[in-house]
């Protein structure tokens, strides 16, 4: 417990340190959203030097960060110029959609990767090994642009999966049963690009450490008990290959956090990877500190959980008097 | 194939495709930039090797299409007059290096006769040559933005291990913010500083740094752990106690281990550092047109028309395919001589 | 004052004196306050010209330490070592060329004590590389044979790499090493514990030739009572990082009658022209 508090309290001191450095770059940069304004000849620069004035540009660095603070006790986050509106309901809107797609991602990869790396590892040598690494090389090599676009050209052709949103125009006037399904379809596909991108590396790590297990000592004495091979693989090797498992779970959020961004604008599901590249575009910096900081905190909040389910599953890390 | 053959066939195609995309003026057959507007979305030009009657022709030839119906947009072939291939042709002036200007193609069809070996975009450019020359900027990006990222990251490892202390907590406290993020988001941030309308060539030098800045943490961690176990072993202390000064240290005794470490490094993440760059330029963040890089090549496919009807359009996909394909490779190789962890 | 030395002749002045030496580890964690781990207190010992000081102690007694400090990769909490009628703890690092280039340590384990990029060659020419950087190519390689001679290596091993090497051959590449900057003084940290019987009485002798030919101090460093007793002019015997005045029963089963002071256990008082030809056994 006293562990998880000291944890806990360093991701709090990561993620001031995060807001911070990001929040002082931004600021700093070259040119901002007033200047993109200004290029703009249908607004005069009278307007523009009042809505400098409104939203309080011109105030000194310090100043702005302690309003921004302010703001985020508020729950405002900051206020994005190009959508008029406080920055924390439209992150938090779009952050939903992205949490709601990796967080099926993160499941499908898991599904397809487990049981993929335990048959290569469990046929290692022989073809299914083989033919699976095959695959595996050819979807690590695949780049996770061209996944999502042939993905793309997939439902295009066949017409099985909507290309893009969340939902279809009609979704309203249907039954909740009926709304989950239009969901899930909608979900489909950019939960496989994302699944397919991550899937490779997992099962690699799966395989080398379900092959690490299968050779050790101990798993060959139960074989030799005659222990059948289903009870073998779930109550012996499993457990004990869990624990390297458990910190890629960390590392996988972190990477399906990234490439979601991607695959959200070319299969355009509403998540904040539209956002942000928007808001980069426009200037608009304070939307692009609340993702920077949001997608900081998943990644923290995911490393926490491999750490706290790796405290439940293995004896060897908790202090002795706990 | 036994490993030794493979081995041999792994690094031909890797020199080869780093001297295709470091020369591309030489292999393209036109200007990345020269369009042909009568004929957008050209199909890939077809060699021929047999003539109209039935002959066997050892040079392969191309036929012209026909005009007709090229004004209604349809693609036919105009088996009237043929056009054979010739090695080293003069065409389209290039830079070789600055100040260096030549016109020797390796190959081009004779005139008038036109060569798109992978078809053309919507206004008439030759896709093939524009792949070459976006592979020089990708993979260029991909090389420097590495080199940047391990040099920073080698140097930040070695003096935080090394010094150990206050040094070493303030830098791994640094590395933790930076790791902190994950990397598309560093990505857009970091890009999000530098100014949006900048000169094709400016942007590609900066675009080089974010890439190579947002990259240092990794190998400045990684670097560091080996060098916090290596400063330990006997043989440092042995020169240590010698009187051996740190620079004396650090030169023959601890860079040797950790360059093992930074070569498997580069092979891993000069494929990452392409793929920054391609992902960048994709989503219009960063080089821009008329110069074609992966990125923006790959961002043709975002029209629904180009991903459904223009399959020859993918052909840079297929490119970096190859090449992560070579890279994954080698890195492995290389990790599996010099025997380090990674990631 | 712990060890009174045999009544010291003027040809065997003292080279080195450590006086007060005590050596503290600070233990820092994130929760729990400062905890201090005393290796050495309030150490003293004479390295004479020419001769050997044992020092026997079990495990864990603070021997490695006193020999990291010795050799300055420690800087030790308390005390003096005098060198040249200097204390060369706290001078600069340019100050000190001259005491690091004197004293050498070699190591128990010599596989780990080689860097096992390097050559042999690049092994051995290390120290000139550091003491003697302007040393013409010739002279190098003269200073390189010599030093390879004296420890009996072979010159074909030169191009290996320590791991084609066996430990006793790896050991006296150690020593030549030492060799190549004309050391004074040797500090053996269970320098022959790792080798095998027939290899430890060949490095011994080796050990006792060289320190004839140059006159070297040796701190020979050791678990080994017997081992001690043979090589050693005289022996110390350290426990919990203190020197014991006198000898532990633990080590003298042989003797019975109460503390004996140490010095009267060394037997090898004068072991010029002695060889060792059977070697003690291990299981003392």
């Amino acid at each position: 417990m006293r562990q998880l508090a000291w944890r806990l309290g360093q991701s709090i001191l990561l993620l001031v340190g995060v807001s911070l450095c990001s929040f002082v770059l931004l600021s700093a940069a070259p040119g901002n959203f007033f200047d993109e304004l200004k290029l703009n000849p249908q607004i005069s620069s009278a307007t523009v030097s009042a809505l400098q004035a409104q939203y309080g540009a011109n105030r000194p660095l310090p100043e702005r960060y302690a309003r921004w603070v302010a703001s985020i006790v508020r729950g405002d986050w900051g206020y994005s110029l190009s959508y008029h509106s406080p920055v924390g309901g439209l992150v938090w809107q779009r952050a939903r959609n992205t949490l709601l797609l990796t967080t099926f991602a993160v499941l499908l990869a898991w599904m397809v990767a487990l049981p993929w790396g335990i048959a290569e590892a469990l046929h290692k040598g022989g073809w299914i090994d083989r033919t699976g690494e095959v695959i595996l090389a050819l979807l690590l090599a695949m780049p996770d642009v061209l996944l999502a676009l042939l993905l793309l050209l997939l439902a295009a052709r066949t017409g099985w999966f909507p290309t893009g949103g969340m939902s279809s125009t009609d979704a309203a006037e249907l039954s909740a049963a009926a709304k989950a399904w239009d969901l899930a379809r909608h979900l489909f596909l950019p939960a496989t690009a994302l699944a397919l991108t991550t899937m490779p590396i997992l099962a690699r790590h799966v395989r080398s450490a379900m092959v690490g297990v299968l050779d050790a000592p101990f798993l060959t004495a139960a074989r030799g008990h005659g222990i059948p091979k289903f009870r073998l693989l779930s109550r012996y090797a499993l457990p004990v290959a869990l624990n390297s498992l458990i910190s890629l779970f960390g590392f996988s959020v972190g990477s399906l956090l990234s490439i979601s961004l991607l695959v959200e604008i070319i299969l355009s599901w509403p998540g904040l990877g539209p956002l942000v590249v928007e808001a980069v575009l426009a200037r608009d910096i304070y939307v692009v500190v609340a993702a920077t900081m949001f997608s900081a905190a998943c990644l923290i909040v995911g490393n926490l959980l491999a750490d706290v389910l790796l405290y439940c599953t293995d004896p060897r890390i908790r202090p002795v008097h706990s | 194939m036994n490993a030794r053959a493979s081995t041999k066939v792994f690094v031909t195609l890797f020199i080869a495709m780093h001297l295709i995309v470091i020369l591309p003026g030489f292999f393209s057959t036109q200007g990345y930039a020269e369009q042909s507007r009568d004929v957008p979305f050209a199909p890939p030009t077809r060699l021929h090797f047999v003539l109209a009657d039935g002959q066997f022709s050892l040079r392969p030839f191309v036929y012209g299409w026909d005009r007709a119906a090229l004004d209604t947009g349809t693609y036919e072939i105009d088996r009237s007059q043929i056009y054979p291939l010739r090695f080293f042709t003069t065409g389209s002036p290039y830079t070789v290096v600055k100040g260096w200007v030549a016109t020797t193609h390796l190959l081009g069809a004779e005139k008038p006769g036109r060569l798109f070996l992978f078809g053309t975009d919507d206004f008439g450019r030759d896709e093939f040559s524009r792949m070459l020359y976006g592979g020089r900027i990708s993979i260029l990006a991909g090389w420097i933005g590495a080199a940047i990222a391990l040099f920073t990251g080698g140097i930040v490892g070695l003096i935080s291990g090394y010094s150990g202390r206050w040094v070493d907590s303030v830098t791994m406290r640094l590395v933790e913010l930076f790791m902190a993020l994950p990397w598309l988001y560093l990505l857009f941030a970091v890009r999000a500083i530098l100014p949006l309308r900048i000169e094709t060539t400016d942007t590609f030098i900066l675009l080089i740094a974010v890439v190579g800045i947002i990259g240092w943490a990794r190998p400045a961690r990684l670097v560091r752990s080996m060098v916090l176990s290596a400063k330990e072993r006997n043989f440092v202390l042995a020169s240590r106690a010698m009187g051996a000064s740190h620079f004396h240290i650090l030169r023959k005794h601890i860079l040797p281990q950790v360059s093992g470490l930074l070569l498997t490094m580069a092979a891993y993440l000069i494929p990452q550092f392409i793929l920054a760059e391609v992902t960048l330029s994709f989503l219009g963040l960063g080089i821009g047109e008329p110069v074609p890089s992966w990125g923006t090549l790959l961002a043709e496919l975002q029209k629904y028309n180009v991903l459904v009807n223009y399959w020859w359009m993918y052909a840079p996909g297929v490119a970096l395919v190859a090449l992560f394909l070579i890279y994954h490779w080698a890195s492995t190789t290389i990790q599996q001589k010099v025997e380090v962890p990674i990631a | 004052m712990q060890t009174k030395l045999q009544p010291m002749p003027s040809a065997n002045p003292v080279i080195l004196s450590v006086r007060n030496l005590s050596l503290q580890y600070a233990h820092k964690t994130p929760f729990e306050s400062r905890t201090a781990v005393t290796a050495l207190s309030n150490v003293s010992l004479d390295l004479v010209r020419g001769k050997t000081l044992a020092l026997v102690g079990p495990s864990g007694c603070g021997k490695s330490s006193l020999a990291r400090c010795l050799v300055l990769l420690e800087k030790p909490s308390f005390g003096q070592i005098l060198y040249g009628g200097r204390d060369v703890i706290g001078l600069k690092s340019k100050e000190l060329k001259d005491f690091r280039r004197d004293i050498h340590l070699i190591f128990q384990d010599s596989a780990s004590a080689l860097n096992p990029g390097m050559t042999i060659e690049e092994v051995l020419l290390e120290p000139l590389d550091i003491h003697e950087p302007t040393l013409g190519k010739k002279d190098r390689f003269l200073r390189l044979v010599s030093a390879c001679e004296q420890a009996a290596l072979s010159s074909k091993w030169l191009t290996r790499r320590p791991d084609e090497l066996s430990g006793g051959q790896r050991q006296r590449v150690a020593i030549a090493r030492s060799l190549v900057a004309r050391p004074k003084i040797l500090i053996l940290d269970e320098a022959l514990s790792a080798l095998d019987l027939s290899t430890q009485s060949h490095i011994a002798n080796l050990l006792m030739d060289l320190q004839s030919a140059h006159s070297l101090a040796y701190l020979f460093i050791t678990h080994d009572l017997r081992m001690a007793r043979l090589l050693a002019h005289d022996v110390l015997a350290m426990k919990a990082g203190q020197i014991l005045d006198s000898a532990p029963r633990l080590f003298t089963p042989d003797i019975h009658a109460g503390p004996t002071p140490i010095g009267t256990v060394s037997t090898a008082k004068d072991t010029e022209g002695m060889r060792l030809h059977v070697m003690p056994s291990v299981n003392e």
